[in-house]
């Protein structure tokens, strides 16, 4: 909540006042401790996280606790917040960053590390773990960078590893247990502060890494070890098991601004079987678990009648999956229909069945069509293990363009394992045959046929099958983009491409070890934030830091490593074993395809020894890997 | 039902504290999820994006406060028996307040087309300059016959006379604070926007600056 005098003169002012429909504010005479909940991007990006939706609902639904958002000011407010000394604070309450008991950031990308640092000194939090004060709060990441916090290390106090609806309670516990001396906080000594740090590195996925030390190894990287015998070797990812009643909010926070997702979402299943060995996301969520229709239904109507919106997004990494996916959308349209309720599908796979369900979802409104095919040669679609053809996607857009849809997004790759100069050609040629269908089959409204084509990097991440590989050079991306850019001429495509630049700085941050704090807070010291927006993004800043430190980030992303030395997040142990990350790996040098175990033979990822039983294993995967044959061979 | 015997709700509402912050297209949007948490049965268009048939008074600016907005909601049946006013009143968010609201047969005129005078309470800081130089621009402004200003458009730069439609035109004080009534054409052929005239008003004080620290539309009304 901000001064009158700088709402008055800011962009989009109605971000920073708070007071939205479900915004939970509570009696601070009922309320024991305050939790922050911080997003290192604007509120139109932060609102739309789903992840943090949750938090918000399971941290307030303890009545003595208040929860509060936080999100980073647009660069404007944020001059103005520095000039006038304004602190960062709470939407709910306005109290101050440095003035909560706990404040959790989310950590969903790299390319947000120098944001962090700004909302730290934004919110008057001194940004070494190991400087602040003992008032100070305990600062905790989690989220999918947390898989290698190493980059952070330096900010924080603790991480959590895996999912977070559980946990967050027993830290809540943990604060609450404490003698009412350290609660008060200002009375608090060094020694209470460090004492609760270690009690806090005894709860199961819980990463403290002031009590760890480094250590370089051959190749020269630091890799975290216990500095005494009391804290863990490993930290084991937490896992929700009984994903059908975890807590999800049916009173969604409604934003008064558009937001990047304007919408509710409704998450159907969590995990992922596929297997992309370029996909982060495909093994740290692991095991799949799916909601019942009958829960889904129930919640979609709760959450449309207490928030008013007019659509709901059905989340989960692939909505095609679920296996009573037709079910629940006809379900979710008797329900909703009648109000004008639209339901979405954000991602969709490469293959008609995918279109028959779009079109099924898009009765209320019709939007774009997005198709990930990653690339257009089959031997690639081996070495990623990305298990659709090229007649999948064709088939999928005559469908597509047949059933009206004028527009079609396409999601492509550069930079994969062993791709060439005609792979990359390959992928021209599929757009043109995609452009071809579309005229053929739009006839005579052919002018409006429109294929947008997005081309991302492949960036190696840890926890995959790629962890060991290095960035493909600079310039050769930069080479391979113009070569596709060159070969796309249809008045019907247009093509983006992501920031090489960005790509690595992004390789460099997710593969790297504790030694990088000193290289954020150099970029964060010459001025960079919210670079996640491209043009608040200076690759010179980063390079430049490099120097500083004596070392070369274009080198540092080129750099394999061998896959039988210690990685800075080897302590980290996300239940997916080493041994199936290098058997992949192997399997992807001989561009050799993987089953889904969803449908095939058990893959012995290593979860089923995690977690043991893995549910893919235990009856309920059975059950759906069932329903998914029987679906699969009706559309083939 | 046919289209133009469609009744519609007449709602007339304050716009105030928090949420003089959000824009024309945001109040449109909270407005909308509030008739969806009320049940109320909103009228759509047809095609691939029903959007809810809803209209609003021309936009207030963001920051400006407004305390007799209107808004006209098309209902897709006759009026339900349960009291539509007080439902939506339910839904909408403090600073977002329902003055009244009625359920109106539908006429063959929108009610906004006659709309053709607005009232404001400005509130006004005087920059560099005294309060006399204000009220002698005033009383200057009272008495000229035509008072010109350029108006810029899409398309082009026009010269306007602002003086025949300010059709009121006096400060007022309170709390030591210096206010401006004003009265003014609303209507396409005799807009006039609070802001020329305050513009107008700082050319004549010869010196100094008016500048607007609270902008209240007070009304909207046909003359």
């Amino acid at each position: 909540m901000l001064p009158d005098e700088i709402l008055e003169v800011v962009a989009g002012p109605a971000r920073y006042i708070g007071g939205e429909v479900n915004a939970v504010v509570k009696d601070p005479a009922d309320v024991e401790m305050t939790f922050a909940l911080c997003y290192p991007d604007v509120y139109e990006v932060g609102m739309s996280h789903l992840g943090s939706q949750i938090l918000y609902h399971v941290i307030n639904s303890r009545p003595e606790v208040q929860c509060e958002r936080v999100y980073h000011p647009w660069i404007d407010a944020a001059a103005l917040m520095r000039e006038q000394g304004v602190p960062l604070g709470g939407l709910e309450t306005g109290r101050p960053l440095h003035d909560f008991d706990i404040v959790g950031i989310t950590l969903q990308y790299e390319l947000t590390y120098t944001t962090i640092l700004s909302l730290l000194e934004l919110g008057g939090i001194t940004l070494h773990a190991q400087q602040r004060r003992p008032s100070e709060p305990i600062v905790i990441g989690g989220g999918p960078c947390a898989y290698n916090p190493e980059p952070l290390a330096d900010f924080f106090d603790a991480f959590v590893i895996g999912e977070g609806e559980e946990v967050v309670g027993e830290i809540i516990d943990l604060y609450l247990q404490q003698p009412a001396r350290f609660r008060d906080a200002v009375a608090r000594t060094d020694e209470e502060r460090e004492n609760f740090l270690r009690q806090l590195a005894q709860i199961k996925g819980v990463y403290v890494p002031g009590l760890y030390e480094v250590e370089r190894t051959e190749e020269g990287l630091l890799c975290p070890r216990p500095a005494s015998a009391e804290v863990p070797r490993t930290i084991r990812r937490r896992i929700v098991r009984d994903f059908e009643n975890v807590p999800f909010p049916t009173t969604p926070v409604v934003p008064w601004v558009e937001t990047v997702h304007d919408r509710a979402q409704l998450e159907i299943a969590r995990g992922c079987t596929r297997g992309c060995r370029f996909c982060q996301a495909g093994i740290i969520y692991r095991p799949v678990r799916e909601k019942s229709v009958a829960t889904l239904r129930a919640q979609a109507r709760q959450i449309i009648a207490n928030s008013g919106f007019d659509e709901i997004a059905l989340a989960s990494l692939n909505c095609p999956d679920y296996s009573k996916i037709e079910e629940l959308i006809d379900g979710l349209h008797a329900d909703l229909g009648g109000q004008r309720v639209s339901v979405s599908l954000p991602s969709l796979r490469t293959d008609t069945f995918s279109v028959s369900l779009a079109e099924k979802i898009q009765q209320v409104r019709k939007s774009g069509l997005t198709l990930a095919p990653e690339t257009a040669s089959e031997r690639l679609r081996d070495v990623i293990n990305k298990n659709v053809s090229n007649q999948d996607l064709l088939a999928a857009v005559t469908a597509a363009f047949a059933a009206g849809w004028e527009t079609i997004k396409l999601y492509f790759m550069i930079g994969l394992p062993g791709e060439t100069d005609e792979d990359v050609v390959a992928i021209a040629d599929l757009v043109q045959q995609v452009v071809e269908i579309g005229r053929q089959k739009l006839g005579r409204r052919r002018r409006h046929l429109q294929v947008n084509v997005s081309v991302a990097c492949l960036i190696p991440k840890p926890h995959t099958p790629f962890q060991w590989r290095q960035q493909m050079p600079l310039e050769e991306l930069r080479r391979r983009q113009q070569l596709l850019r060159s070969q796309l001429t249809s008045r019907h495509v247009s093509l983006s491409c992501h920031g090489t630049e960005g790509t690595m700085v992004e390789t460099v941050l997710s593969r790297g070890d504790r030694s990088l704090g000193a290289i954020i807070e150099h970029v964060y010291r010459s001025g960079a934030m919210l670079e996640a927006w491209r043009e608040h993004f200076s690759f010179d800043n980063w390079a430049q830091a490099f120097v500083t430190e004596g070392r070369d980030l274009l080198a540092e992303a080129g750099r394999p490593w061998h896959s039988s030395s210690p990685l800075p997040w080897e302590h980290i142990d996300i239940g997916v074993s080493v041994d199936f990350l290098r058997r992949e790996a192997a399997r992807a040098e001989e561009a050799t395809a993987t089953e889904d175990c969803r449908t095939g033979a058990c893959q012995r990822c290593g979860l089923n020894d995690f977690m043991a039983p893995c549910p893919m294993i235990a009856g309920e995967g059975a059950a759906t890997a069932a329903a998914q044959t029987a679906r699969t061979e009706e559309y083939a | 039902m046919p289209d133009h015997q469609r009744p519609y709700l007449w709602v007339e509402f304050e716009k105030t504290a928090k949420m003089r912050h959000l824009s024309h297209l945001e109040t449109a949007r909270v407005f909308d999820r509030a008739l969806r948490r009320a049940q109320i049965p909103v009228d759509y268009t047809a095609g691939y994006h029903p959007r809810a048939k809803i209209s609003f008074a021309p936009p207030l600016p963001v920051g400006a406060e407004g305390r007799r907005e209107l808004c006209e909601i098309d209902l897709a049946r006759e009026a339900p028996p349960w009291d539509l006013g007080k439902a939506l009143s339910k839904q909408l968010p403090p600073g977002l307040n329902l003055v009244s609201a009625q359920v109106l047969a539908r006429g063959r005129r929108s009610p906004f087309a006659n709309l053709s005078r607005a009232e404001y309470n400005i509130s006004v800081d005087i920059v560099d300059a005294s309060e006399e130089q204000l009220h002698s621009a005033l009383e200057q402004f009272g008495e000229a016959e035509h008072v010109n200003i350029k108006r810029e458009t899409k398309r082009q730069v026009r010269q306007i006379d602002i003086r025949p439609h300010t059709y009121e035109l006096r400060p007022q004080h309170k709390d030591n604070k210096v206010y401006l009534y004003m009265n003014l054409g609303f209507g396409p052929e005799n807009l006039v926007k609070p802001e020329e005239v305050i513009s107008a008003l700082t050319q004549m004080m010869g010196q100094g600056q008016l500048r607007v620290s609270r902008l209240v539309r007070l009304g909207m009304y046909e003359a």
